[in-house]
Protein backbone atom coordinates (compact mmCIF):
# COMPACT_ATOMS: atom_id res chain seq x y z
CA UNK A 1 0.00 0.00 0.00
CA UNK A 2 1.21 4.02 -0.42
CA UNK A 3 2.75 5.96 1.86
CA UNK A 4 0.09 7.95 1.63
CA UNK A 5 -2.48 5.98 2.86
CA UNK A 6 -0.48 3.94 5.94
CA UNK A 7 -1.53 4.71 9.09
CA UNK A 8 1.17 3.68 11.40
CA UNK A 9 -1.19 2.66 14.55
CA UNK A 10 1.45 2.85 18.18
CA UNK A 11 -1.15 1.64 20.71
CA UNK A 12 -1.21 -0.94 23.91
CA UNK A 13 -2.01 -5.09 23.39
CA UNK A 14 -3.56 -4.27 27.07
CA UNK A 15 -7.10 -6.48 27.12
CA UNK A 16 -8.57 -3.28 28.54
CA UNK A 17 -8.08 -1.45 25.26
CA UNK A 18 -9.30 -3.85 23.20
CA UNK A 19 -12.90 -1.83 23.50
CA UNK A 20 -10.74 1.32 22.21
CA UNK A 21 -8.40 -0.67 19.80
CA UNK A 22 -10.89 -1.97 17.80
CA UNK A 23 -13.04 1.02 16.59
CA UNK A 24 -9.72 2.46 15.95
CA UNK A 25 -9.09 -0.02 13.63
CA UNK A 26 -12.16 0.05 12.12
CA UNK A 27 -12.30 4.07 11.93
CA UNK A 28 -9.11 3.70 10.38
CA UNK A 29 -10.20 0.86 7.04
CA UNK A 30 -13.89 2.55 7.28
CA UNK A 31 -12.26 6.10 5.93
CA UNK A 32 -10.16 3.62 2.95
CA UNK A 33 -6.76 4.11 5.14
CA UNK A 34 -4.12 0.64 5.42
CA UNK A 35 -3.77 0.33 9.48
CA UNK A 36 0.35 -0.66 9.89
CA UNK A 37 0.02 -1.99 13.42
CA UNK A 38 3.01 -4.54 15.34
CA UNK A 39 1.36 -8.24 15.77
CA UNK A 40 4.90 -9.53 17.56
CA UNK A 41 5.21 -9.28 21.21
CA UNK A 42 7.56 -11.97 21.80
CA UNK A 43 10.70 -10.64 20.43
CA UNK A 44 11.66 -6.76 21.35
CA UNK A 45 14.23 -7.18 18.35
CA UNK A 46 11.67 -8.11 15.68
CA UNK A 47 8.56 -5.63 17.00
CA UNK A 48 11.01 -2.62 17.23
CA UNK A 49 12.21 -3.36 13.51
CA UNK A 50 8.82 -3.76 12.30
CA UNK A 51 7.67 -0.66 14.13
CA UNK A 52 10.34 1.28 11.93
CA UNK A 53 8.93 0.28 9.21
CA UNK A 54 5.58 1.17 9.56
CA UNK A 55 7.40 4.53 10.34
CA UNK A 56 8.84 4.57 7.07
CA UNK A 57 6.28 3.31 4.94
CA UNK A 58 3.36 5.63 6.86
CA UNK A 59 2.21 8.99 6.16
CA UNK A 60 -0.11 9.35 8.87
CA UNK A 61 0.20 8.06 12.07
CA UNK A 62 -1.91 7.84 15.74
CA UNK A 63 0.09 7.21 19.11
CA UNK A 64 -2.23 6.87 22.12
CA UNK A 65 -0.32 6.94 25.19
CA UNK A 66 -3.12 6.70 27.43
CA UNK A 67 -1.63 3.12 29.16
CA UNK A 68 1.56 4.98 29.45
CA UNK A 69 1.49 4.33 33.12
CA UNK A 70 2.78 2.20 35.88
CA UNK A 71 1.49 -1.09 36.23
CA UNK A 72 1.99 -1.42 40.00
CA UNK A 73 2.21 1.45 42.26
CA UNK A 74 5.96 2.52 42.36
CA UNK A 75 6.95 1.12 39.28
CA UNK A 76 7.96 3.75 36.14
CA UNK A 77 5.61 3.94 33.44
CA UNK A 78 5.89 1.84 30.28
CA UNK A 79 8.32 4.10 27.84
CA UNK A 80 8.12 1.76 24.87
CA UNK A 81 4.88 3.39 23.35
CA UNK A 82 6.43 7.42 23.75
CA UNK A 83 9.77 5.62 22.77
CA UNK A 84 8.07 5.06 19.57
CA UNK A 85 6.86 8.39 19.28
CA UNK A 86 9.23 10.24 19.64
CA UNK A 87 10.67 7.60 16.35
CA UNK A 88 8.07 8.41 14.44
CA UNK A 89 8.67 13.00 15.30
CA UNK A 90 12.27 11.85 14.98
CA UNK A 91 11.51 10.72 11.02
CA UNK A 92 9.68 13.28 10.50
CA UNK A 93 12.19 15.99 11.45
CA UNK A 94 14.79 14.62 10.32
CA UNK A 95 14.14 12.39 7.59
CA UNK A 96 14.12 13.45 3.70
CA UNK A 97 11.53 15.53 1.91
CA UNK A 98 8.92 12.58 1.93
CA UNK A 99 8.61 12.45 5.41
CA UNK A 100 7.98 16.27 6.23
CA UNK A 101 4.60 15.12 5.14
CA UNK A 102 3.58 13.29 8.12
CA UNK A 103 0.93 14.23 10.13
CA UNK A 104 0.85 12.65 13.48
CA UNK A 105 -1.75 12.55 16.10
CA UNK A 106 -1.46 11.85 19.77
CA UNK A 107 -4.26 10.20 21.92
CA UNK A 108 -4.89 10.71 25.48
CA UNK A 109 -7.33 9.91 28.09
CA UNK A 110 -7.45 12.74 29.62
CA UNK A 111 -6.86 16.58 28.04
CA UNK A 112 -3.83 18.09 28.70
CA UNK A 113 -2.14 14.80 31.03
CA UNK A 114 0.64 14.69 28.88
CA UNK A 115 1.64 18.30 28.08
CA UNK A 116 1.80 18.47 32.16
CA UNK A 117 4.87 15.24 31.60
CA UNK A 118 6.22 16.33 28.51
CA UNK A 119 5.68 19.43 27.99
CA UNK A 120 8.02 18.91 24.31
CA UNK A 121 5.33 17.75 22.91
CA UNK A 122 2.84 20.66 22.81
CA UNK A 123 2.58 22.02 19.34
CA UNK A 124 1.49 18.29 18.14
CA UNK A 125 -1.86 17.69 17.60
CA UNK A 126 -2.99 15.93 20.77
CA UNK A 127 -6.67 14.48 21.43
CA UNK A 128 -8.59 13.03 24.56
CA UNK A 129 -11.06 9.87 24.24
CA UNK A 130 -12.13 9.84 27.79
CA UNK A 131 -11.76 5.92 26.87
CA UNK A 132 -15.18 6.18 24.99
CA UNK A 133 -15.25 4.81 21.72
CA UNK A 134 -18.11 7.15 20.15
CA UNK A 135 -15.38 9.87 20.96
CA UNK A 136 -12.39 8.03 19.89
CA UNK A 137 -14.15 7.47 16.49
CA UNK A 138 -15.39 11.54 16.83
CA UNK A 139 -11.49 12.18 17.31
CA UNK A 140 -10.04 10.47 14.69
CA UNK A 141 -12.01 11.54 12.00
CA UNK A 142 -11.83 14.83 12.99
CA UNK A 143 -7.86 14.80 12.89
CA UNK A 144 -7.91 13.15 9.59
CA UNK A 145 -10.54 15.75 7.99
CA UNK A 146 -8.01 18.41 9.78
CA UNK A 147 -4.88 17.09 8.08
CA UNK A 148 -6.02 16.05 4.70
CA UNK A 149 -8.13 18.30 2.52
CA UNK A 150 -7.77 15.97 -0.59
CA UNK A 151 -10.71 14.44 0.09
CA UNK A 152 -14.55 14.38 1.62
CA UNK A 153 -14.78 12.63 5.17
CA UNK A 154 -18.35 11.06 6.39
CA UNK A 155 -19.53 12.21 9.71
CA UNK A 156 -18.49 10.85 12.97
CA UNK A 157 -21.73 9.27 13.76
CA UNK A 158 -21.91 7.60 10.75
CA UNK A 159 -18.81 5.62 11.45
CA UNK A 160 -19.91 4.94 14.59
CA UNK A 161 -23.25 3.72 13.38
CA UNK A 162 -21.56 1.50 11.40
CA UNK A 163 -18.79 0.22 13.69
CA UNK A 164 -21.86 -1.11 16.24
CA UNK A 165 -23.63 -2.59 13.14
CA UNK A 166 -20.59 -4.49 12.70
CA UNK A 167 -19.59 -5.63 15.93
CA UNK A 168 -23.13 -7.23 16.10
CA UNK A 169 -22.57 -9.19 12.60
CA UNK A 170 -18.93 -10.27 13.73
CA UNK A 171 -19.70 -11.49 17.06
CA UNK A 172 -22.97 -13.35 16.52
CA UNK A 173 -21.14 -15.22 13.10
CA UNK A 174 -18.37 -16.01 14.84
CA UNK A 175 -20.87 -17.57 17.82
CA UNK A 176 -22.44 -19.12 15.41
CA UNK A 177 -19.51 -20.57 13.82
CA UNK A 178 -18.62 -22.31 17.20
CA UNK A 179 -16.15 -19.60 18.18
CA UNK A 180 -16.51 -18.68 21.98
CA UNK A 181 -16.35 -15.33 23.23
CA UNK A 182 -13.34 -14.99 24.77
CA UNK A 183 -11.42 -16.47 21.24
CA UNK A 184 -13.76 -13.42 19.79
CA UNK A 185 -12.18 -10.95 22.04
CA UNK A 186 -8.38 -12.65 21.80
CA UNK A 187 -8.72 -12.18 18.04
CA UNK A 188 -5.43 -10.87 16.78
CA UNK A 189 -5.63 -7.24 15.30
CA UNK A 190 -4.83 -8.52 11.94
CA UNK A 191 -7.99 -11.00 11.83
CA UNK A 192 -10.04 -7.99 13.01
CA UNK A 193 -8.59 -5.61 10.03
CA UNK A 194 -9.35 -8.27 8.02
CA UNK A 195 -12.93 -8.95 8.83
CA UNK A 196 -13.66 -5.53 8.91
CA UNK A 197 -12.38 -5.06 5.15
CA UNK A 198 -15.24 -7.39 4.11
CA UNK A 199 -17.67 -6.08 6.38
CA UNK A 200 -17.03 -2.76 5.03
CA UNK A 201 -16.75 -3.41 1.62
CA UNK A 202 -19.90 -5.13 1.42
CA UNK A 203 -21.53 -2.36 3.83
CA UNK A 204 -20.64 0.67 1.42
CA UNK A 205 -21.70 -1.18 -1.77
CA UNK A 206 -24.90 0.02 -3.46
CA UNK B 1 3.27 -15.51 22.80
CA UNK B 2 1.53 -15.88 19.75
CA UNK B 3 -2.16 -15.63 18.70
CA UNK B 4 -3.37 -18.20 16.13
CA UNK B 5 -5.68 -16.73 13.81
CA UNK B 6 -8.88 -17.24 12.93
CA UNK B 7 -9.89 -15.22 9.85
CA UNK B 8 -10.58 -17.36 6.69
CA UNK B 9 -11.87 -16.26 3.66
CA UNK B 10 -15.15 -17.73 4.28
CA UNK B 11 -15.35 -16.73 7.66
CA UNK B 12 -14.91 -13.60 6.02
CA UNK B 13 -17.34 -13.57 3.65
CA UNK B 14 -19.97 -14.89 5.83
CA UNK B 15 -19.72 -11.55 8.33
CA UNK B 16 -19.66 -9.05 5.70
CA UNK B 17 -22.72 -11.18 4.16
CA UNK B 18 -24.80 -9.07 7.52
CA UNK B 19 -24.05 -6.28 6.34
CA UNK B 20 -26.57 -6.05 4.08
CA UNK B 21 -29.43 -7.56 4.24
CA UNK B 22 -32.43 -8.32 1.64
CA UNK B 23 -35.28 -5.90 3.04
CA UNK B 24 -35.27 -4.36 6.58
CA UNK B 25 -35.24 -7.33 9.35
CA UNK B 26 -33.69 -5.20 12.21
CA UNK B 27 -33.00 -2.09 14.06
CA UNK B 28 -30.68 -0.78 15.76
CA UNK B 29 -30.86 1.51 18.80
CA UNK B 30 -27.12 2.82 19.78
CA UNK B 31 -26.01 5.78 22.13
CA UNK B 32 -25.26 9.04 20.97
CA UNK B 33 -23.62 11.99 22.62
CA UNK B 34 -24.54 13.70 24.78
CA UNK B 35 -27.14 10.78 26.74
CA UNK B 36 -28.89 10.42 23.28
CA UNK B 37 -30.37 7.38 22.13
CA UNK B 38 -30.58 6.81 18.36
CA UNK B 39 -33.17 4.33 16.17
CA UNK B 40 -31.18 3.59 13.03
CA UNK B 41 -32.36 0.90 10.13
CA UNK B 42 -30.19 -1.95 9.82
CA UNK B 43 -27.52 -1.41 6.78
CA UNK B 44 -28.24 2.38 7.17
CA UNK B 45 -25.98 5.14 8.72
CA UNK B 46 -28.58 7.81 9.33
CA UNK B 47 -31.40 7.57 12.57
CA UNK B 48 -34.86 7.60 12.02
CA UNK B 49 -34.94 9.58 15.24
CA UNK B 50 -33.01 10.11 18.25
CA UNK B 51 -34.79 10.51 22.01
CA UNK B 52 -33.22 11.17 25.77
CA UNK B 53 -33.86 8.11 27.38
CA UNK B 54 -33.34 4.23 26.71
CA UNK B 55 -36.64 3.30 27.15
CA UNK B 56 -38.07 5.82 24.52
CA UNK B 57 -36.44 4.70 22.29
CA UNK B 58 -37.14 1.17 22.71
CA UNK B 59 -40.71 1.88 23.07
CA UNK B 60 -40.56 3.97 19.57
CA UNK B 61 -38.86 1.14 18.08
CA UNK B 62 -41.09 -1.60 18.73
CA UNK B 63 -44.02 0.08 16.99
CA UNK B 64 -41.79 1.32 14.23
CA UNK B 65 -40.35 -2.62 13.85
CA UNK B 66 -43.63 -4.05 14.01
CA UNK B 67 -45.27 -1.54 11.41
CA UNK B 68 -42.43 -1.89 9.00
CA UNK B 69 -42.50 -6.09 9.71
CA UNK B 70 -38.64 -5.94 11.38
CA UNK B 71 -37.97 -9.01 13.13
CA UNK B 72 -35.31 -7.85 15.10
CA UNK B 73 -34.09 -5.21 18.01
CA UNK B 74 -31.00 -5.08 18.99
CA UNK B 75 -29.74 -2.24 22.02
CA UNK B 76 -26.09 -1.04 21.58
CA UNK B 77 -23.91 -0.37 24.53
CA UNK B 78 -21.49 2.11 25.05
CA UNK B 79 -18.76 0.15 23.96
CA UNK B 80 -20.83 -0.39 20.76
CA UNK B 81 -21.85 -4.39 21.89
CA UNK B 82 -24.90 -6.12 22.24
CA UNK B 83 -26.43 -4.44 25.27
CA UNK B 84 -30.13 -6.27 25.26
CA UNK B 85 -32.10 -7.65 22.59
CA UNK B 86 -35.60 -8.05 21.53
CA UNK B 87 -37.74 -10.64 18.61
CA UNK B 88 -40.29 -8.18 17.02
CA UNK B 89 -43.57 -10.85 17.12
Amino acid sequence: MPFETNVFINCPFDDDYTILIRPLLFTVVYLDFEPKISQTISSSNIRINQIKGFIRESRFSIHDLSRSRPLKKNELPRFNMPYELGLDIGCAEFGSKKFRQKKTLILETEKYHYQKVISDISGQDIESHSDDPATLIQKIRNWFSSVDDSRKYPSPSSIWIAYTQFYEDITKTLLSEGFTSPEIEKMTNSDFIKFAKDWIKRFKAE
Amino acid sequence: MSVRSIYTRQLGTAVAKNAKSKGLIKYHIIPSSPSKWSVVPEGSVRAVRTFNSKDQAISFTKKLAALKHAKEIIVHGADGGILSEFQVS
